[in-house]
């Protein structure tokens, strides 16, 4: 019986790597879930039952054990008294530094506090889940070993696994091993699609969607040659991998440290080009068009199909500009050879993405309350509605509006997006608290979001009537009124819209 | 027109440069007001506009209690008549410097204001000022005169407040503690540049933005004009 200790098990890659321990019959998994431990616990539970695992009953038959605790924070003696080998999957993907210290938090701070508590319990193995972009390199071939150098341009989430890379190695000695597992880009389920995180390659996925809405309401553009500069190269790798194999590899690995080396690139052996993407991408949303180019984004004279494909996020305009490629000696050496994804899995992954409507739709928020009082839909208005009409309204002639804005709908349900704006133009659109650090934010109560977007109610009444707040860099969040006020005056949401 | 047990509410217009702007009057429903006051209002580009909580609950406030009291729009602003101001180019600016020079077509429309209301009613003249509206009744007093002047949330960092400085005049003015764009200390030390007969209310914990605060404010003001006696003064 292997005891292994998993951080991370609600999430994406997480919970598909316990339901692979489990389907390893000799295992046994000890879970940390922070607190409160029983709504996790709910949690991990739902998300299981989706691929076919019954917690509960891995509960009973003692094969799951659940510890309550958060990283970094000291663990009891207890919960790693035993343990053969620790998976650290927990992980904060923010790409830049947020105020509370994530990424570095929980990706150096989180690491080093586990493997102090693996010390104290002399566990002899660590497996440390890193990611195959790791340092910040954009043109390379990353070897299966250490890097000894971080990228200077390496954003702060490939940073803090760089670092947590180096306090992994530190701690790995003679008598217990510190194995580096470096996972791609992740996607869903190569046969249904399913996923529970729509970051990465999704955000593209997503952008083309927006251009595609953008195109439909542009009748003097042709959907099938829309006039688009795409930032890269047509001939780049993009290494994307399905989440089924790399939980199936990692729990490979974690059951038997012995044969793995310190080092694995968990990567697609044979990746599609950015070109593949771009024509699987193209079916799914039946467009076509677009040329590649060196130039850099934001483009000062970016047109409105560039500004509604670009706002998506700033992971758009990187993902066809990188060209990494990865040693694979460990796949093949276990045969691994295979490409991973091809375009009916892509396809597949993107159709179940947009069933689940981005994630808005997933089953983590199937409990969350309904709130009949609001018409509008938040997401659709900062995702799709403000990005599209934007550049068509005055405050594209507002050049020096330049900031992030995070804006809040009913703090309660905490959901929230934040935009930034460059030259007067919206450059991103986030969704969720794990996103960008805001120079202000406005925190509007929901019923009067609709009021607000629909021209009945200005925000500086709702403001005096607290039904909004300001946060952050108050005199810029006064300037923004304003602008946010022209906008709403040449830009409402139409009554027939609700 | 609006009728209620003590004051009456008006909307007018007031013709400035060939611009026509929207303003709103409330006096009392009987009696000759004891004085006449112009309630100038937040920078039009901070959302400053004569709804503004403020400057509503003092035109309404004061005029409930025997005074003729106007607010106004700065022109562009509101529903009042189509100007040829550049509008992003003015938020471009102000985004970049927090001042745009078309701040001195809003200190003629308040100059238009001040000598509107006069010509309405034969009472003594104080001019109010909230926020970027202290700086405006600091530039009126360059040229005009007031029986008293109260400054609301005034920011001595970024605004010249020189004319109410030098001014005889009583002054009030009435701050907070965790105002965004004033530091207690600074407002202090500025207050200490005023020459004498001035007073200064300090409300706890009401920010630059005095919500749900308008009746201590409102307070603050009629305790101050009773103070000085403004009618009795001018008379």
């Amino acid at each position: 019986m292997t005891d292994v200790f998993l951080t991370g098990a609600t999430g994406f890659l997480g919970h598909y790597t316990l339901a692979a321990l489990l389907a390893r019959r000799s295992t046994h998994v000890r879970i940390l879930l922070s607190p409160p431990a029983e709504t996790r616990l709910a949690e991990l539970g739902n998300l299981l039952s989706h691929i076919g695992v019954d917690l509960n009953a891995e509960i009973r038959a003692n094969r799951v054990t659940i510890h309550e605790g958060r990283l970094p924070g000291e663990l009891g003696p207890e919960v790693l008294q035993g343990v053969d080998v620790i998976v650290h999957a927990a992980a904060s993907t923010r790409f830049r530094k947020t105020r509370d210290g994530d990424p570095y938090r929980t990706n150096c701070d989180g690491t080093a506090s586990l493997l102090e508590a693996a010390d104290r319990a002399d566990v002899p193995a660590f497996v440390f889940v890193s990611t195959a972009y790791v340092g910040g390199a954009t043109s390379t071939t990353l070897p299966e070993a250490p890097l000894s150098e971080c990228s200077p341009n390496a954003n702060d989430y490939e940073r803090s696994k760089w670092m947590g890379e180096s306090a992994v190695r530190s701690w790995a000695g003679d008598d217990r091993r510190g194995i580096i597992v470096r996972p791609s880009i992740l996607v869903g389920d190569r046969a249904t699609g399913r996923a529970t995180n729509f970051g990465g390659i999704y955000v593209l996925a997503r952008a083309v969607e927006l251009l595609a809405r953008a195109v439909e309401e542009t009748p003097a553009i042709d959907r099938r040659n829309i006039p688009l500069r795409i930032v890269g190269s047509p001939h780049f790798p993009i290494n994307i991998i399905p989440i089924c194999w790399a939980a199936e590899r990692l729990a490979r690995i974690a059951t038997s440290p012995a044969n793995s080396p310190d080092v694995v690139n968990l990567v697609n052996p044979a990746p599609p080009s950015t070109i593949d993407i771009k024509r699987w991408l193209e079916d799914v949303f039946d467009i076509a068009g677009g040329q590649f180019t060196q130039a850099q984004w934001p483009f000062p004279d970016a047109s409105s199909s560039e500004d509604a494909f670009y706002a998506a996020g700033d992971s758009v305009h990187a993902y066809f500009a990188r060209n990494l490629s990865f040693s694979t000696d460990y796949l093949r050496t276990h045969g691994d050879d295979a490409p991973l994804m091809d375009a009916n899995a892509f396809k597949t992954c993107v159709h179940y993405a947009r069933s689940t409507q981005w994630g808005r739709r997933n089953s983590s928020r199937a409990d969350r309350p309904e709130t009949p009082t609001c018409r509008v839909d938040p997401a659709d208005y900062f995702e799709n509605f403000v990005p599209r009409n934007l550049p068509r309204s005055t405050v594209g002639r507002i050049n020096a509006l330049t900031a992030v804005v995070r804006y809040v709908i009913d703090e309660k349900t905490r959901e929230e997006w934040v935009c930034r704006y460059d030259a007067g133009r919206i450059i991103e659109v986030h969704r969720g608290p794990n996103s960008l650090d805001e120079n202000f934010g406005f925190r509007i109560r929901r019923d009067a979001f609709e009021n607000i977007v629909t021209g009945r109610e200005s925000i500086h009444t709702a403001y005096f009537q607290s039904k909004v707040e300001i946060f952050g860099d108050t005199l810029m969040a006064l300037k923004m009124v304003p602008i946010m006020d022209s906008f709403l005056q040449e830009c409402p949401v139409p009554s027939d819209a609700l | 027109m609006h009728a209620d047990a003590q004051a009456l509410d008006e909307l007018i217009c007031i013709h400035c440069d060939s611009i026509r702007l929207d303003a709103q009057l409330t006096y009392p429903a009987t009696g000759a007001p004891r004085f006449a006051a112009l309630v100038v209002g937040a920078h039009p580009l901070l959302g400053g506009h004569a709804g503004n909580n403020v400057v509503n609950a003092l035109r309404s406030g004061l005029g409930a209690k025997n005074a003729i009291a106007m607010s106004f729009n700065y022109r562009g602003v509101g529903g009042g008549e189509p100007t040829d101001l550049d509008w992003p180019r003015m938020i471009s600016d102000f985004w970049k410097s927090s001042s745009v020079p078309e701040e001195r077509l809003w200190i003629q429309d308040a100059r238009c204001a001040l000598h509107h209301i006069r010509s309405l009613a034969q009472a003594p003249a104080v001019l109010i000022g909230y926020s970027f509206g202290c700086h405006v009744v600091s530039e009126l007093l360059k040229s005009d005169s007031a029986a008293a002047s109260i400054c609301i949330s005034p920011n001595p960092i970024q605004h010249d407040l020189g004319g109410l400085e030098s001014h005889p005049m009583p002054r009030l003015v009435i701050s907070s503690d965790n105002d965004f764009s004033c530091p207690p200390e600074a407002m202090a030390a500025w207050f200490l540049k005023l020459s004498g007969n001035s007073r200064h209310v300090l409300i706890p914990n009401a920010e630059h933005f005095f919500r749900g605060r308008e009746p201590e404010v409102v307070d603050a003001c009629m305790a101050f004009m009773n103070d000085v006696g403004v009618r009795e003064a001018m008379l």
